[in-house]
């Protein structure tokens, strides 16, 4: 006969386990940048693709947030009382 | 992290088993009643008909929630009171916050419904935009503050079907030295009912109707693509009383699913530049729509003193008015899943022992649509589809010893402990194009996963010297990895010098944990992460003093009340900007100054107080209202949202004990600081509030068991609090264009069916 002890115990296994795989998943990486393989490269990166780039090396270090973005104040977008 | 993880999971393991082997050894009594040996607070169970039976010899409610075990209200240690079914059910109410707003004291609600918060809880003078924080919900003493992010809906979000609901108890003030965390400014538990005798299923569908309204916040208006808002809610339950391996047994189930279709609504549209506006769009505004989808479940089954209780919910709405106009994309997600194992046990007439294993995942997600580039990540020019989001999995154990020494409540003692495992998944700031579709090609997308886990330790008592004197006592510690030690003071003194006369002086302090998210948030955009923040704390002191008078009882309270830490947002500095660089948060070539994260900022005082009044002067006739004036300030500001004044009343008439009813109510409040989230918009107010609701409800006697319910509320400013648009000083002219009461004209008729087999 299963004891109060064991049913006590299960229960607590299932309810832990009942958690795991519940999570966000871990968003993938962006792929190696790569002028000829973004649509309207020219004008959605101009910095990068455009007539006046240089040597493209991908990634997050030549890419400039533009002086508008992160605006404090922004008229209805969540800041800092987003939960 | 693991190794803690697992650590804890170890530990309630062991805990688990020794707690087995106490109950096998401990006397199988059931529950003793009220006043005697204490028992849970959070437990409806029997102790709700023993405490009906017991307030009608009161001429007053019983309370628990203060305490943690049941007393008179004139004797618990802070302002408290019951909302009961019947009274839900004769004022229309729909909502646990429709309950509050129309039948409590001390609250001021609104429902902004945009993009920053759904719902704004304001008690005893405070009003975040926080998302409910501040005020801890539970449902039978189940915790409902969501563990990553702390925020609560108590409104079709909070996942509770209506005629599941037994009865609401609030306690206003610091709450900390009872239950910990987000206990700030009140903690409000909604009791559930339970299967008593034999088996009923029970059935609810109403249907409802509200009127479009136009630019100026009235109803009708005429504009084009208008709609009459449709609302429904059908609900369907089994209460069952029976006997398992030779034990009482009940279970009950309850389902529910509202869905609100909602009426048109005006918004004046502007050409200014700074909207988002799709191709082929000329000014944003026009005529919005939004719908809200609220499917919730809760189970319940006890085997003598074993209770396993599940609740699950899910909620969304649109969110029409921000980013780019009724946008599709753009809407509100909430889901939930909760567990409780609970077991309560008498181990002597004086001692009783009550344990809870928990555990609950919530999820959480919004979503807006920008067209202007410069709120989106790089590249993404022609504007992107934002969405931010958690995932919170908790477990843990919380166990309760409860001594009546002289079993008369003279000398009461209350020990506990309670841990806790959290662990949050967000991603706060996933950006993709609104062309194509994809995310960042530059940016490696933000993603959080903290683990932390609390330790808590807490006791009170009570003592009664004298039988005008009682006395209580209490602390509580909270160890959080999250921030690290805080202590919970109360102290209560309640003076009962007359028959129905109390007054009551208090002093407590309270704290919210800074969570997870506000820890671990950032964007690429705009924001770098805390990492390390304190605590937002509470000290309050109040004098209240209780009156009954034969058909007439009323309450006057005065507190004050001061805030320090409060978690809010300012700039960023250059070493901060760098260190967040270093850690991949964001583009090394991002200018510092474009930054914010978040901080312990802000302290808030306030003094006020509340005056409620209850009438009865004739059998079936009930007049009863409640106003607060509070004035809360940082520095020499007045807080936005907030009025300084507010309050209800309310009056109802039953033909019979539980027979035909009609009841009118009345929400009024001041005038009120508009907020923006533009902090260049010139400060304006709205003027003052009132809201009607006259509902009719009664048994149909034809058939047994059915009763209607048919309710029609109007509200006479159609306006809300919340700037969408307002005069700057480039354009000092421009009129404030305020959120929209969204239904200020709607109706519903109901049918409820209670059938016994």
């Amino acid at each position: 006969m299963t004891s109060r002890s064991d049913l006590t115990r299960t229960a607590l296994l299932a309810a832990s386990l009942g958690l795991v795989g519940c999570g966000l998943e871990r968003p993938p990486d962006p792929p190696p940048f790569d002028c000829a393989q973004i649509d309207r490269a020219e004008e959605r990166f101009p910095d990068l693709c455009g007539p006046d780039a240089g040597p493209v090396d991908a990634g997050l270090d030549d890419v400039t947030v533009t002086d508008d973005a992160g605006v404090i104040d922004d008229g209805g977008r969540a800041t800092e009382d987003a939960p | 992290m693991m190794r803690q993880t697992w650590l804890a999971l170890v530990l309630w393991m062991g805990l688990g088993g020794a707690l087995a082997r106490a109950q096998e050894s401990s006397l199988p009594t059931p529950e003793a009643p009220a006043g005697e040996a204490p028992r849970d607070p959070d437990d409806a169970d029997t102790a709700r008909d023993e405490d009906a039976e017991l307030e009608s010899l009161l001429q007053e409610s019983v309370v628990s929630t203060a305490a943690r075990s049941a007393q008179r209200s004139s004797d618990a240690p802070a302002t408290s009171y019951t909302i009961s079914a019947r009274e839900l059910e004769m004022f229309g109410i729909r909502t646990v916050d429709e309950a509050l707003s129309y039948l409590g004291v001390g609250f001021y609600i609104t429902r902004p419904r945009d993009y920053e918060t759904g719902i704004d809880v304001g008690v005893s003078g405070l009003l975040q935009r926080d998302g409910g924080r501040h005020i801890l919900v539970m449902v039978d003493g189940h915790i409902m503050n969501s563990q990553d992010t702390g925020t609560v809906s108590p409104h079709e979000g909070l996942g509770v079907p209506l005629e599941a609901i037994d009865y609401v108890e609030v306690m206003l003030g610091a709450g900390s030295v009872a239950y910990g965390s987000n206990a700030m400014v009140a903690v409000i538990n909604v009791v559930t009912r339970h299967a008593s005798r034999g088996t009923q299923i029970h059935g609810v569908a109403e249907l409802g109707l509200a009127s479009p309204s136009g630019y100026d916040g009235q109803p009708g208006g005429g504009l084009p693509q208008e709609r009459v808002g449709l609302r429904y809610r059908l609900g369907v339950g089994l209460s069952t009383a029976f006997r398992l391996f030779g034990s009482p047994a009940d279970l009950t189930v309850r389902g529910e699913w509202v869905e609100d279709i909602n009426n048109s609504y005006g918004i004046t549209p502007t050409a200014q530049d700074d909207f988002s506006l799709r191709p082929g769009e000329t000014a944003w505004g026009g005529t919005a729509t939004h719908t809200m989808t609220a499917p919730a479940a809760i189970a319940r089954l006890r085997v003598g003193d074993f209770q396993l209780r599940v609740l699950a919910n899910q909620y969304t709405r649109g969110i029409p008015l921000s980013g780019a106009f009724v946008d599709p994309w753009s809407r509100e997600l909430r889901e939930s899943l909760r567990g409780e194992l609970r077991h309560d046990a008498s181990l002597s007439p004086e001692v009783s022992l009550g344990t809870r294993f928990y555990a609950d995942y919530t999820r959480f997600s919004e979503r807006t649509s920008y067209r202007l580039d410069y709120w989106c990540v790089p590249g993404q020019v022609d504007g992107c589809n934002f969405e931010l989001g958690s995932a919170g999995r908790s477990a843990g154990l919380e166990q309760v010893l409860r001594v009546d020494w002289t079993l008369d409540g003279r000398f009461a003692s209350t020990l506990g402990y309670d841990v806790r495992g959290r662990d949050m998944t967000a991603r706060p700031a996933d950006y993709y194009d609104v062309i194509t579709g994809e995310p960042s090609l530059v940016q490696a997308t933000p993603y959080v996963h903290r683990v932390t886990v609390l330790g808590a330790v807490f006791a009170q008592q009570i003592v009664r010297p004298i039988d005008w004197l009682t006395l209580n006592l209490g602390a509580r510690l909270d160890v959080d990895s999250s921030f690290g030690a805080r202590v919970s003071p109360r102290a209560a003194a309640v003076l009962t010098p007359l028959d129905h006369t109390s007054i009551r002086a208090s002093y407590a302090e309270a704290f919210r944990t800074p969570t997870s998210y506000e820890l671990g948030q950032y964007d690429p955009t705009y924001q770098i992460s805390a990492l390390s923040l304190r605590p937002e704390v509470v000290r309050t002191v109040e004098l209240e003093w209780q009156q009954g008078i034969d058909w007439v009882t009323f309450s006057l309270r005065g507190f004050a009340s001061f805030y320090e830490d409060f978690i809010a947002s300012r700039e960023a500095t250059e070493a901060e900007h760098a260190a967040a660089v270093a850690r991949g948060e964001v583009s090394p070539t991002s200018m510092a100054e474009f930054f914010v994260r978040n901080d312990n900022l802000a302290s808030l005082r306030t003094f006020g107080g509340t005056a409620s009044v209850s009438m009865r002067p004739t059998p079936g006739l009930t007049l009863a209202g409640s106003f607060m004036l509070a004035d809360t300030r940082a520095g020499d500001d007045r807080i936005p949202i907030m009025p300084l004044w507010s309050g209800n009343a309310r009056i109802a008439y039953e033909l019979s004990p539980n027979g035909a009813s009609f009841a009118l109510a009345a929400i009024f409040a001041g005038s009120r600081i508009a907020y923006s989230s533009f902090s260049l918009v010139r400060q304006v107010e709205l003027g003052e509030q009132l809201d009607l609701r006259l509902t009719f409800t009664s048994p149909l006697d034809f058939v047994p068991g059915l009763h209607v319910r048919a309710s029609v509320s109007y509200s006479l400013n159609g306006r809300l609090p919340y700037l969408i648009n307002g005069p700057i000083d480039a354009y000092p002219d421009a009129p404030p264009l305020y959120t929209p009461v969204t239904s200020p004209l709607f109706g519903f008729v109901g049918l409820r069916y209670d059938l016994p087999l």
